[in-house]
């Protein structure tokens, strides 16, 4: 088989890992390689699936002796087979990268054989690209879950990322859906990386302290974390089981990122959603949505999906559901709240929060002044009071959810409605079986919301 | 240097088109007690007739360095930063809007700064903010060739960002001998391994691809079309993030360019 047509197999078995960030590792190029990180990632191109593409994201080998039922990789399932060698993908990354298309390269595979026996072959290829081409580049690898201490050692002394994937979000989805895996196979490398990576940064910063050049220093174990990756819409955990998974992944494991993967059928099999069915594109953007919340707005995972309302609101963004379910916190004077504060007003993002209080050192801010500084109004407006906020005129509420309304909800397709559990303070808000039309969905979802207030 | 009493005149500054040359229209816009009605630079001939009569500013390097000294010193280099980023930008007019600023710098500090909402200040970070944008996108959007005398690479920025880009390019690649030729301004970045970068005018590069050039483009393109999920195509997203005005320039994406012809 020629190499582009390895190449197209196994960049197709790899297309499903939602992962392709090159970010947090910060290291300068090196006179004898080739080769630098970036603390912030840097995307390269975009799929046709609107994707940032920054690394090179490839399978090592497609060819699996395990059987996970939502995996088109299983052993079970017919599609050409491929494995590269380690020295041509070695040759293959530094070609892409010496011409900018990459920022580096995104390694996973399937199980070849045993976990160990594929580590070593990932390992072998990482090895040369290391070695032999001096490539100082980003390099994130998946270890396989099952793989000994050993293994995962030393890949993570290759890789700037190693990281596992979680999969399923529960146990007993995972027995059910793939059973050579455990959870334990899949948390006990987890918890090594964590270990070990804390071990090289704090290494790092001795090294920094002790005035070595960064570029002379050893690159350490896994220098920019772990992260993980979960399917969402195979099996039947809610929003707030995942969300609360996802929390406690972040707090135990100090994992960078987790990946929400929209689950796209690949086989007829009754245990999982019909051939047929389109991914969860909506649920999959609002989950990602929550997990902003989670690492950059300082919001728990029980204020955002509490017991009562298990399930993300189809029709609005996280941040709005919160705002209306506590409406005792606002408004929020833009003029003297904390910084917590303002971030906690849907529209206001980190950024547009830290200019808020750079600008009011020098004026009391007003709706133009926000305007100015770059805030956006459009939902920021009704929580909010500056300046000149007690002259406006009162809007009805019914008008103030419309406007609060994700036009994005439409825009995903008026099916994907229908794929949320949304309930808000026990009544059903609308999908596409229960209303005409897009237009009628909307409507009825702003009378419901409007009279929960 | 800072004076109030400046009046508008009705001359028009005419310049180089350098960071030197422009300092030093801050220095005679000082030294004269006047602000012109326009700043004008070779960069930016388009053949129209001045608004007033122009007068030409040497440049003097012991002015332009006691301008920039003094920005610092009074303002801050964030101020300075900032002035020499959009002096970098595609900004309308931006040497008038400059000279106003540098003049509020020198007249009130750095305070000046914090007034993310007066006009001048909103228009200023505007425009620095599309030029810093553009310089990291064109991180990672260069496409390079492989010819025979190194690597190269051709781009049409809105912004002159060939200085901003070229300490990654150099760190990252400094093995390599590279060129990047901007093609909107007609300047080139050149690296040699070892030796500095330098940004200079330049012609066009004329180098062929090398044989094995077509076989490696070829692989990026399979991968590009391979990596893309169907089932969740978004064009709309796509084009969000990478600007249809980038595609010409990029080896996986100049097919989709409307109006591409092949070559
Ligand atoms: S281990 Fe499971 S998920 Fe991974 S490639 Fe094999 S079948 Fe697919």
């Amino acid at each position: 088989m020629d190499l582009s047509d390895k190449l197209a197999i196994l960049a197709d078995s790899a297309k499903f890992d939602a992962a392709c960030t090159s970010s947090g590792s910060n290291r300068p190029g090196r006179p004898d390689g080739v080769g630098s990180t970036v603390g912030a990632g840097i995307c390269h191109s975009f799929a046709s699936d609107g994707r940032c593409i920054s690394l090179l994201k490839v399978l090592f080998s497609n060819a699996c002796v395990y059987d996970c039922r939502y995996c088109a990789n299983r052993r079970g399932a017919d599609g050409p087979r491929a494995a590269f060698t380690p020295e041509e993908l070695a040759e293959l990354t530094i070609a892409f990268y010496r011409r900018n298309y990459i920022e580096g390269l995104f390694l996973s595979s399937a199980v070849a054989r045993s976990p160990d026996y594929t580590m070593e072959r990932m390992i072998g290829a990482l090895a040369i690209l290391r070695g032999k081409y001096r490539f100082n580049g980003y390099i994130h690898a998946k270890a396989i879950p099952g793989a000994s201490p050993e293994a995962v050692r030393a890949l993570g002394m290759l890789a700037d990322r190693l990281s596992v994937n979680i999969e399923l979000p529960s146990e007993a989805s995972l027995n059910r859906l793939a059973p050579d895996k455990t959870r334990a196979g899949i948390l006990e490398p987890m918890s090594q990386i964590m270990k070990g990576s804390e071990q090289s940064y704090l290494e790092s910063k001795a090294l920094a302290l002790s005035r070595v050049q960064p570029s002379a220093a050893p690159r350490g174990f896994a220098p920019a974390g772990q992260s993980t990756q979960m399917i969402i819409g195979a099996t039947p955990e809610t929003d707030r089981a995942i969300m609360r998974l996802a929390s406690g992944l972040y707090r135990k494991y100090r994992l960078r990122r987790v990946f929400y993967s929209a689950y796209i059928p690949v086989s007829d099999d009754s245990a999982l959603p019909a051939l047929d069915s389109p991914p969860p594109l909506l649920r999959e953007h609002r989950l990602y949505q929550a997990d902003f919340l989670l690492r950059f707005y300082g919001f728990d995972a029980e204020e955002i999906l509490p017991e009562d309302s298990p399930s993300l609101n189809a029709y609005l963004d996280p941040k709005c559901s919160w705002a209306l379910r506590n409406p005792e916190r606002f408004p929020v004077d833009v003029n003297r709240a904390p910084l917590s504060d303002l971030l906690r007003v849907p529209g206001i993002g980190p950024k547009s929060a830290e200019r808020v209080m750079t600008a009011r050192r020098q004026t009391r801010l007003t709706i133009d002044d926000l305007r100015r500084i770059g805030v956006v109004l459009k939902r920021a407006r009704f929580f909010i009071e500056a300046a000149d906020t007690a002259q406006g005129p009162r809007v009805s509420r019914e008008d103030a959810v419309r406007a609060l309304l994700d036009p994005n909800a439409g825009r995903f397709g008026f099916e994907q409605l229908s794929m949320f559990d949304s309930m808000d303070r026990g009544r059903r808000l609308p999908g596409a079986g229960d209303a005409p039309t897009l237009r009628d969905a909307v409507e009825e979802a702003v009378a419901c919301i409007t009279s929960t207030l | 240097m800072h004076n109030l009493n400046a009046v508008t005149a009705n001359v028009s500054y005419r310049y180089d088109g350098s960071l030197a040359g422009f300092y030093c229209c801050v220095f005679d816009s000082y030294a004269r007690k006047e602000i012109p009605a326009a700043i004008s630079s070779d960069e930016d001939d388009n053949g129209q007739i001045p608004l007033a009569p122009e007068r030409w500013v040497l440049i003097n390097p012991g002015q332009a360095l006691r301008v920039r000294d003094g920005l610092a010193i009074k303002g801050t280099l964030r101020a300075r930063d900032l002035l020499e980023h959009v002096f970098l930008s595609c900004m309308e007019r931006r040497e008038t809007a400059l000279l106003a600023f540098a003049r509020t710098v020198f007249a009130e500090g750095s305070r000046v700064l914090e007034r993310l909402a007066d006009p001048l200040v909103a228009r200023l970070l505007k425009a620095e903010k599309g030029l810093l944008g553009e310089a990291h996108l064109l991180t990672g959007f260069v496409r390079f060739t492989q010819t025979e005398a190194g690597l190269v690479s051709i781009i049409g920025p809105k912004n002159f960002v060939l200085p901003l880009i070229a300490p990654h390019f150099a760190d990252r690649l400094g093995g390599e001998a590279f060129l990047i030729y901007d093609k909107t301004h007609g300047a080139a970045l050149v690296h040699e391994p070892g030796k500095p970068w330098t940004v200079a005018r330049m012609e066009p590069p004329r180098e062929q691809p090398t044989d094995d050039e077509t076989r490696v483009q070829a692989l990026w393109r399979r991968f590009y079309k391979t990596i893309g999920i169907a089932e969740r195509e978004n064009p709309v997203c796509r084009r969000s993030h990478m600007p249809m005005r980038y595609w010409p320039y990029m080896t996986e994406m100049k097919e989709f360019y409307p109006g591409y012809n092949g070559s």
